[in-house]
């Protein structure tokens, strides 16, 4: 290559600082999670006796009463519940849609598939007010189904727009050659047209599951008290009088694992997905 | 290469159903994962006779209490599971020291959600509109006004007829009045009770002071010349901590200032809002001029500024009693030796007590967790509770006349709570000679108006309003003129005037 | 080959979704956004004052310009850092191949928590930011409370954040430029800078176009980073509209109605700048 050795060195200098940049904060939200409030709060940065203060409040929720904060473990599982919920449901009503764009031909077509992704572009703040209205008028505020209501419509673009060009890459062949043997058009598709686009499925269902654990507006205001998800409930301790950074970034980094392993584990087709399949990653 | 393919498919597929399955056992696992359990702590020996009381805390699990029961019980409420919203500021830390022992008198089962006050506040307004009764004890806080607010909204339970049921140890009438009325409405109906009250104060370093030679401040001009004086943030010292933040904080804040110069919020016979009265900008100006020397001000909340001054970059600290305790516990805090108090230094000398800290019931609640929650209100704010108020373990404003009278709790500033000594002696002497407090009147922080969220709204046109203050863009003037025409703009919509 | 037929069966049961969760709610909205409404008071009818009110609110003007402002701004920042980030590590090298996957990871923490765990960072009395600042001799600011720092401070957060989204997309656009196209230019004696500008660039616009449109759409949702980073501080100089509308409508007081019309607003805001920028992009098409 025609770089020389001072080009390359530079080159990896600047890699070097992108990746300080990004794991530095990070260092640091795991240093001050050892941390105890006065060390935090009289500036020792780095010169500290570390805790685990902490980690144990959080992670064992400990106490007669529900723990400083509330009780974690449940609020993990709330974020569970609320992101498997809706990615399945929102799977279930995707999937025909995506099947119907990708194997039909019919007038509406590409109007049918804007609406769809329209939904991707319209900022939730705008439908939250009279959606809360609306929940309480149904009397379901503070239940999953609230949130979970609103995710489903989040993740239809992602699904549909996804496994279209997921099942538009499995050649038709496959369909045909099952339809001569006499199946069914239900079988063809979970038996034949899904194992082949797995990889589809995957990346949807991960980023599904992604956009639900991250969310925060909807949850903060629909839901409460013993409801909450890991966002949620990270916000409402934030807001601690006597500000327990340590715990918060406890709280930070527990929520943050899932959505990393996810993700990691799908990098390979991440641009794909996060770009509703435009952009071949 | 479909091999291939296939192959890798499957791979991907068994290890992400082997992550997501990971997830979901030990999301259950984490869930099922109980503490273990609790062994009951000490247990403590009560005999309350309505005055003075001894508690002997003894180690052994197993000793049979002996009380005498002065708060409201129902054996048939045993078993139950009572939700309560507390916000988590040192009351609620004092409050939830007591809660064993009425676990094990009632059966009744506590369970607390702590939440910081802003959130809270914000939660507190959605949680209410939604009707939905899922705290049955909700911590209405700031005071009784908040109380007053949510009650003539209808979403707080009245209480009369229960507090006629109490037991006659309980002594209702030695309720210091002041907390009564508070969270009453005028005619008379209760709605809630407090667990302390408490006024603002004004806390500083000792040492920096004694150290050069400066005067503790008595009124506001000399307030901001000390404020001045010690603002040095390249030293990382500031001259006084505030709120500023663009939430309610800083009205309460602001109430004490208007009130240190003679002014208030509206004129009550004719509804008319006075935020551009003279005293009223007055007022407001010296909040400016301090904000100039505060540390962080604009991101100061309820209890940030404690945090700043017990971290020692502070001068001085104005907050209320309850907000300034956590300066003097030496594991959050390096100045607890080192600071002073003063009352709070107002032009016009303090008039009036603001009563801070309350419990109301959810109107929208069940029947069974409504009495559940009377009952641990009526604990709370029992004779054998409140007596320990001023023991060195505890530490909060009494709101029973008889503790502020026992002669072993007379202001004594040598003692770790005599911080609180002045504001004993105010409540004592705003009692008339010889009554319990019936003529003290307990100034409202939030104006009491007859629709419900006006004064939700009073608040916010405030706080918006005084956010630009903070911002250095407006001047007091400017901010209060236009909070004027806010205030009458918002009385007008909703038919208080003409 | 195409199927023909009807597939309405299949696609039913998503536009019925799409349409009772989307458009039920805007609907109502709209109804809502008729009337003076206190919550939990009753309504009052009101007609259009809700939006008279909205167009002569100074709050409603600075929010929205604000708001312009920050998605221009941050846009235009983040693009620059993506594209050269990706130019640089687009070679095939161990050290490249870690960073493209710890990219991901700013990405994907909660957007609250990166808030969060940011306001400690720039808190400007004891967080580490103007630690290191002071030990390097330079000024320490007030970033969270002070009106040109906390804009920093806002888009530094954002910047942190999303602009891994941009570099992955960048990265996947160039993988996609066929490397003869480029050889062949280098082979007629291009510069790397005109190899860029005329075989790379070209090509990559469309992908570079929708990482930006939806980069463009989520700056416009912003609410996180205003709400917990600075609340709209100082003042309300960092007022987003997101928080304009969630403060208004449902913080403290509930006015519903006047923040159902800003709701509306703004949607017609979002689905005029998108149009204006998808059309943007096919003249910008037509041309090349």
């Amino acid at each position: 290559m025609k770089q020389n050795r001072l080009s390359v060195a530079m080159q990896s200098l600047l890699v070097l600082l992108v990746c300080l940049s990004i794991i530095a904060p990070i260092f640091f939200m795991f240093l001050t999670s050892i941390k105890s409030n006065v060390a935090i709060f009289t500036s020792q940065i780095f010169n500290f006796a570390p805790t685990l203060e902490g980690w144990k409040t959080i992670v064992f929720a400990s106490g007669t009463a529900k723990s400083v904060g509330g009780d974690w473990p449940l609020y993990f599982w709330n974020s569970l519940i609320v992101s498997l919920a809706s990615t399945a449901i929102a799977l279930l009503i995707g999937l025909p849609a995506a099947y119907g764009l990708a194997r039909y031909d019919f007038k509406r077509k590409n109007f049918t598939a804007f609406m769809i992704l329209s939904v991707r572009l319209i900022p939730p703040i705008a439908f939250l007010i009279p959606a809360y209205l609306i929940i309480l008028f149904l009397n379901i505020q503070h239940t999953y189904i609230s949130v979970i209501m609103f995710y489903i419509v989040f993740q239809i673009p992602f699904v549909v727009w996804i496994m279209r060009g997921f099942i538009e890459q499995v050649p038709k062949a496959v369909e045909e050659a099952a339809a001569l043997d006499g199946a069914s058009q239900l079988y063809m598709f979970v038996r034949i047209l899904l194992p082949l686009a797995v990889d589809g499925l995957i990346i949807t269902s991960v980023l599904c599951i992604l956009q639900s654990w991250n969310e925060f507006l909807l949850g903060f205001t629909f839901l409460s008290g013993d409801s909450v998800t890991l966002p949620v409930a990270a916000a409402h301790l934030a807001d601690y009088a006597l500000i327990s950074w340590n715990m918060e970034f406890v709280v930070g980094m527990i929520s943050a694992l899932p959505p990393i392993v996810l993700a990691i584990l799908v990098q390979k087709h991440l641009v794909r997905g996060l770009t509703l399949g435009m952009v071949k990653g | 290469m479909s091999q291939d393919k296939n192959v890798g498919r499957r791979e991907w597929l068994k290890l992400t159903g082997g992550v997501v399955g990971g997830l979901i056992v030990g999301g259950a696992l984490g869930y099922l994962a109980k503490p273990p359990v609790e062994v009951p702590g000490p247990t403590t020996t009560v005999t309350a006779t309505g005055g003075p009381v001894t508690v002997t805390a003894t180690a052994t699990a197993t000793a049979t209490p002996t009380e005498v029961v002065d708060f409201y019980v129902n054996p048939q409420l045993a078993g139950t599971e009572l939700n309560i919203m507390a916000y988590d500021t040192i009351d609620t830390v004092q409050a939830k020291k007591f809660i064993d022992e009425f676990q094990r008198i009632t059966g009744i089962k506590p369970i607390w959600t702590v939440m910081g006050e802003g959130t809270a506040n914000d939660k507190l307004s959605l949680e209410f509109a939604a009707k939905s009764g899922t705290f049955a004890l909700d911590y209405n806080s700031m005071d009784g006004s908040f109380v007053y607010n949510n009650a003539i909204a209808g979403n707080c339970l009245p209480l009369n007829d229960w507090f006629a049921k109490c037991p006659k140890e309980y002594n209702f009438d030695d309720v210091l009045k002041p907390t009564v009325k508070s969270s009453s409405t005028d005619d008379g109906t209760i709605y809630g009770s407090l667990w302390d009250c408490g006024n603002h104060w004004l806390a500083y370093r000792k040492d920096l002071f004694e150290a050069e030679n400066v005067k503790v401040p008595t009124n506001l001009d000399e307030l901001v010349a000390a404020a001045e004086h010690f603002y040095r943030p390249d030293k990382g010292l500031w001259g006084i901590t505030l709120f500023g933040t663009p939430d309610l904080f800083p009205f309460f804040q602001w109430d004490m200032f208007i009130w240190g110069c003679g002014g208030k919020h509206l004129d009550e016979a004719t509804m008319e809002p006075l935020a551009n009265s003279p005293e009223v900008i007055e007022g407001t100006d010296y909040y400016a001029k301090l904000g100039k020397y505060a540390v962080d001000w604009s991101n100061s909340e309820i209890n940030k500024p404690t945090t700043y001054f017990a971290a020692g970059k502070a001068a001085m600290e104005l907050n209320f009693v309850t907000a300034l305790a956590p300066v003097l516990d030496p594991t959050t805090s390096v100045v607890f030796d080192k600071t002073g108090f003063a009352p709070w230094p107002g032009k016009v000398a303090q008039p009036n007590i603001l009563t801070a800290t309350g419990y109301s019931v959810n109107a929208y609640s069940k029947p069974k967790e409504q009495e559940a929650a009377f009952s641990l209100l009526t604990f709370l704010t029992s004779p054998h509770v409140q007596s320990q108020a001023l023991k060195p373990e505890f530490g909060w404003p009494p709101m029973r006349a008889s503790v502020v009278e026992a002669p072993e709790n007379q202001p004594d500033v040598n003692t770790k709570w005599g911080w609180m000594a002045p504001t004993i002696k105010a409540i004592i002497a705003a009692q008339p000679p010889g009554t319990k407090g019936a003529k003290s009147v307990a100034a409202s922080p939030l104006p009491r108006l007859p629709k419900p969220g006006v004064s939700f709204g009073y608040m916010k046109i405030i706080y918006t309003n005084f956010a630009k203050i903070v911002a250095g863009t407006w001047t007091a003037e400017q901010a209060m003129n236009q909070s004027q025409k806010d205030l009458v703009d918002l009385f007008k919509t909703e038919g208080l005037l003409k | 080959m195409k199927m023909k037929g009807n597939p309405n069966l299949l696609l039913l049961p998503a536009m019925i979704y799409i349409t009772v969760v989307t458009f039920f709610p805007e609907a109502y909205a709209v109804y809502i956004s008729a009337f003076r409404w206190l919550f939990p008071s009753p309504p009052v009818y009101a007609g259009l004052d809700n939006y008279t009110a909205l167009f002569s609110s100074d709050l409603f003007y600075s929010s929205l310009s604000n708001t312009v402002f920050w998605v221009a701004v941050t846009y235009v920042v983040e693009t620059s850092i993506a594209l050269a980030v990706a130019l640089l590590i687009q070679r095939d090298s161990r050290l490249n191949k870690f960073t493209r996957t710890l990219l991901i990871v700013p990405m994907m923490i909660p957007p609250v928590i990166v808030s969060e765990l940011w306001a400690y960072l720039f808190n400007p009395v004891y967080g580490p930011v103007n630690y290191f600042l002071h030990a390097l001799g330079a000024p320490q600011p007030d970033w969270l409370g002070h009106l040109p720092e906390a804009w920093y401070a806002l888009i530094i957060v954002d910047i942190w954040q999303w602009t891994p989204f941009l570099i992955l997309i960048f990265l996947a656009a160039l993988y996609s430029v066929p490397p003869d196209l480029v050889e062949a230019a280098e082979v007629d004696g291009a510069s790397t800078v005109s190899k860029f500008r005329y075989v790379t660039l070209p090509l990559i616009l469309p992908i570079m176009f929708i990482g930006g449109l939806l980069r463009v759409v989520d700056l416009l949702r912003s609410f996180e980073n205003v709400m917990l980073l600075t609340r709209g501080n100082p003042g309300q100089g960092t007022w987003l509209y997101s928080f304009f509308i969630f403060y208004q409508g449902l913080a403290g007081s509930l006015q519903v109605g006047y923040g159902a019309a800003a709701s509306i607003v703004f949607l017609l805001f979002t689905g005029a700048i998108v149009v204006t920028i998808i059309m943007l992009y096919f003249r910008l098409m037509a041309r090349a």
